[in-house]
């Protein structure tokens, strides 16, 4: 009798403890990934060549991004970001802090 | 469903940037930076750095630039992100138009354009 109900209080108590606890699989789902920026900034400048770079060591929050393209050709630098940003906007609220690189071809040559 | 047309349409044009006028703040000083912390206490480093380049390139922080604590003033920091389209913050206007961050600002240091740039809004830098 008293086995019976030490092991339900244990039970109770282990899954009271762990049931705030994220299964793996789920966790690296809300991670925001370089291959997943990556791919939709590709998308979005399919001509231009991409780098995403996670600056916070893997925990997704940082990252340096840099696009160049010759789309950017004319524009301020203000309005270039402006579409990288409207890319990535969607994952701005895990993203803590960006720095977005923006060039043309003839730009990234040269610097 | 016209009532949900309705309330759609009214949601995206009714102005939601209620905790301040933000075209007013705007247009108040040729230069005006939303920042992290103050001037004289930025709380985060590319907020320091735009002040620092503003600094060095001549600026007079007490009357030529209005300087705005996104962490203090209601709403301002999410509001902004909307009003400016730009999604971090420091963010620099420079006579009533976004110019950009830290990075923008720092490029354009970098390349010696900041002076020029600065002229053009017709800020008062002292002579070299």
């Amino acid at each position: 009798m008293n086995i019976l109900r030490a092991v339900r209080s244990a039970n109770f108590l282990a899954r009271k403890t762990f049931s705030s606890v994220r299964p793996f699989s789920q966790s690296q789902i809300l991670l925001v990934k370089e291959d997943e920026l990556h791919k939709e900034i590709q998308n979005a400048f399919p001509e231009g060549q991409i780098s995403v770079e996670d600056a916070s060591n893997g925990c997704g929050t940082n990252f340096n991004i840099q696009v160049v393209c010759d789309s950017f050709d004319g524009k301020r630098a203000v309005n270039r970001n402006r579409m990288v940003n409207k890319v990535i906007k969607p994952y701005m609220e895990e993203i803590h802090m960006i720095r977005v690189e923006t060039f043309t071809k003839a730009e990234f040559s040269s610097s | 469903m016209f009532r949900r047309l309705a309330q759609s349409l009214v949601r995206t044009t009714q102005f939601r940037f209620v905790s301040h006028d933000y075209q007013a703040i705007v247009n108040a000083k040729k230069c005006v930076v939303f920042m992290k912390g103050t001037p004289d206490a930025p709380q985060c480093g590319f907020s320091r750095a735009v002040i620092q380049m503003l600094e060095a390139e001549g600026v007079d922080l007490n009357n030529e630039i209005s300087a705005h604590n996104i962490l203090e003033e209601d709403g301002m920091r999410e509001e902004m992100k909307e009003f400016s389209d730009w999604p971090t913050f420091p963010q620099v206007y420079l006579n009533g138009e976004f110019y950009g961050g830290c990075d923008i600002m720092y490029d354009d240091y970098k390349n010696e354009k900041l002076r020029g740039i600065l002229l053009e809004a017709k800020l008062t830098l002292p002579e070299h």
